[in-house]
């Protein structure tokens, strides 16, 4: 079967051109699985900063190390079939907030659970997708292992395109089920076993405005019912139920004479545990010759949980002083690089992320111990027949 | 466009209604007369159609008209214009006047040179009017883009109609909307220059356009070399190019237009404007040599 590659810069600039016309958008032909098996290998390192001095009562400073392997395929089964197998393994190294006390002073300083944590999990995902002539449909099943946690989970989604193609509605509903069993290291956790049941759902429009615009809005909706705590904080006690919504909208303007396009999307997250989040990104997406450079730049504002404080509370029937509970800003820089030779695509990607109490456009107290850190993934992808 | 049509659809392999036969008939029939409107519209031989009207008032301070499509199609021509360094002119047609084929020579050197002064896409003039020739006996051929178009748009009726599994041929230009069967492609012969009625290569084609632009059958001697009817549009000479060029693309328009720029140039200059595509190709050179990246 003969693969047809991306579009190179001379086929982007001829088919801009006729882009305006109905039959050039989305496109001319149905929904097709892939003509071709790609294989892709992908090493993502995480490390988080370590924490200041003034922020630390107890422990080591530094945190965690993610080492984390992604291997995929993806296959053509007959005319209207699609099969991907993807494994990722995460090597975790560190510490993490294990609670915060008090100084002499009353400033709140983290306790940290030492530099003893190493875990390995492994994931492992099988996809199969069909397509029609104006649309297509997945259904993906999961199984993830670690020492002391496993899920299995499963997806099924499906996108429609009408209005000449021109108009892709998605729908996906996902359901997973874990098991959390805490292993006892240097610091004590006081359950042996608990379940968690998490179930969401999702519906979204894409439509494209002009031959160089497209929107896209979605809404989604995800209920989770069991052990929600973290085994590893102490006194963590979260609500047993869980509900979370989420807006999403999105835009990507190309401009022609750049061949580059403008990606502004905006996310509004609430959730019953009384915190919400607001989310902005703005990237450039470059096209020159056979690269593509990604440089991006994110926004996140947090208002804090209901429970959350920011030093021991034994009044509440819940409480969590774990700072992603907490009202926090972050702010994430990247850039994404890109290199098409011949069937292969060579991939390198940095990101680093900084949060701030005082960058949150919500009121709430702050937590010691949030986090920044860097995240570097190089990956190279191979297509062939 | 002039060439033979013909529509194939893989009964059973279309839209779930039960009611298949008379799906794929009438879209078949609604696809027939886009082809029927699109040659009314833009055939250089039909008196009444648009690009007649326009070559018809070539010279005169009247703009005609034209519709976001035809609007497209120009940008489009203008785009291969400036990337093929002006070899591909929709306005060279004119000087196929002067020239013999049979005999490998032009009638009159003294006339060519008069044409050559009626040749040149960027005298063309096009605005919010419409299109404008400004000199008497300038003529637009866009007979380079509208055959592919046409299949383009054959395939997009049938798409819409539910097919799955069809196969759009209009003359060398083919686009295959799904697989033969659900799990087989499309098999697609690519003509042999030196016996034009088998194939030299064969290619697995689904949800995608293969376009052939060739001159073996309008080829002739000049000057001592076996040279392509195609016209320079600096200098009138026939063009020393390759024999065929076969390209594969998501739409025939884009697959066939890097098909026919290519055959504009020789055989290296071909050969590098097929890479810069990064499409697959295949090009047949005079010597019936086979080259390129189609498998």
């Amino acid at each position: 079967m003969q693969r047809l590659p991306a579009r190179s810069p001379l086929v982007r600039r001829l088919s801009q051109t006729v882009a305006v016309l109905p039959i050039y958008q989305g496109s001319v032909l149905a929904d097709a699985p892939p003509t071709f098996t790609e294989v892709g290998l992908r090493y993502t390192q995480y490390t988080e900063d370590a924490l200041s001095d003034d922020k630390v009562l107890f422990g080591s400073k530094d945190r965690y190390d993610i080492n984390i392997t992604q291997l995929w395929i993806e296959a053509p089964v007959g005319a209207s079939w699609s099969v991907a197998l993807d494994v990722q393994n995460d090597y975790q190294t560190g510490a993490s907030p294990w609670f915060v006390g008090t100084t002499s002073e009353g400033n709140p300083g983290v306790i940290m659970s030492g530099a003893s944590i190493q875990d390995n999990r492994v994931e492992v995902g099988v996809t199969t997708r069909y397509f029609w002539a104006d649309g297509n449909a997945g259904f993906n099943v999961i199984h993830s292992d670690e020492d002391d946690y496993e899920a299995v989970a499963w997806s099924m989604d499906a996108a429609w395109n009408t209005n000449r193609n021109t108009r892709t509605w998605t729908a996906s509903a996902s359901s997973s089920h874990d098991t959390v069993e805490p292993t006892q290291e240097k610091i004590p956790v006081f359950i042996d076993k608990e379940k968690l049941d998490t179930h969401s759902l999702y519906f979204g429009v894409s439509q494209i405005l002009s031959r160089t615009a497209i929107v896209k809005v979605g809404l989604s909706y995800t209920y989770s019912e069991g052990f929600l705590s973290d085994p590893y904080k102490l006194r963590d006690a979260r609500p047993e139920a869980h509900h979370r919504y989420t807006l999403a909208t999105g835009l990507r303007q190309h401009f022609v004479p750049l061949d580059g396009s403008l990606h502004a999307d905006y996310r509004y997250y609430s959730d019953d545990w009384g915190s919400q989040s607001h989310t902005v990104s703005l990237g450039w997406v470059q096209q020159w010759d056979r690269h593509t450079l990604n440089p991006y730049l994110r926004y996140y504002s947090q208002g804090q949980a209901d429970f959350f404080s920011p030093v021991a509370d034994f009044t509440s029937a819940y409480y969590s002083d774990d700072y992603r509970l907490s009202s926090f800003g972050a702010l994430t820089a990247g850039l994404r690089w890109t290199v098409e030779v011949g069937d292969w695509t060579a991939e390198a990607q940095l990101e680093r992320y900084v949060s701030d109490h005082g960058w949150s456009t919500f009121a709430g107290e702050s937590a010691p111990g949030l986090v920044d850190f860097w995240r570097g993934t190089i990956g190279i992808i191979w297509r062939f027949d | 466009m002039g060439g033979p049509a013909s529509i194939t659809v893989n009964p059973g392999h279309h839209t779930s209604d039960h009611n298949n036969g008379t799906i794929a008939e009438a879209a078949i029939s609604t696809a027939a007369a886009r082809l029927a409107e699109l040659e009314r519209k833009y055939s250089r031989f039909d008196p009444y159609s648009l690009i007649s009207q326009i070559n018809a008032r070539a010279g005169s301070e009247i703009f005609t008209p034209i519709d976001v499509e035809m609007r497209s199609l120009i940008s489009l021509a203008d785009q291969l214009w400036r990337e093929t360094e002006g070899l591909f002119d929709p306005t060279v047609g004119v000087l196929n006047q002067v020239w013999d084929f049979n005999a490998g020579k032009s009638e009159n050197p003294d006339r060519l040179r008069d044409l050559l002064d009626k040749v040149g896409w960027d005298r063309v003039e096009c605005d919010e009017r419409g299109i404008r020739l400004p000199l008497q006996g300038m003529e637009l051929d866009l007979g380079g883009l509208v055959k592919e178009f046409a299949a383009d748009c054959a395939a997009a009726i049938l798409r819409d109609a539910g097919i799955r599994s069809a196969l759009v041929e209009l003359a060398g230009d083919i686009v295959a909307l799904g697989g033969q069967t659900s799990d087989a492609a499309w098999q697609i012969g690519i003509r042999d220059p030196q016996a034009p009625a088998d194939s030299i290569v064969s290619v697995q084609l689904t949800n995608a356009a293969i376009c052939s632009s060739g001159n073996y059958a309008r080829r002739f001697h000049h000057n001592g070399k076996f040279v392509s009817h195609l016209l320079h549009p600096q200098t009138g000479q026939p063009i020393d190019g390759p024999c065929s060029v076969s390209v594969i693309g998501e739409s025939a328009l884009v697959a066939g237009t890097i098909a026919t720029a290519a055959c504009l140039q020789d055989e290296a200059g071909a050969q590098t404007w097929l890479d810069q595509s990064a499409l697959p190709w295949l090009m047949i050179n005079k010597e019936n040599y086979c080259l390129g990246t189609i498998q």
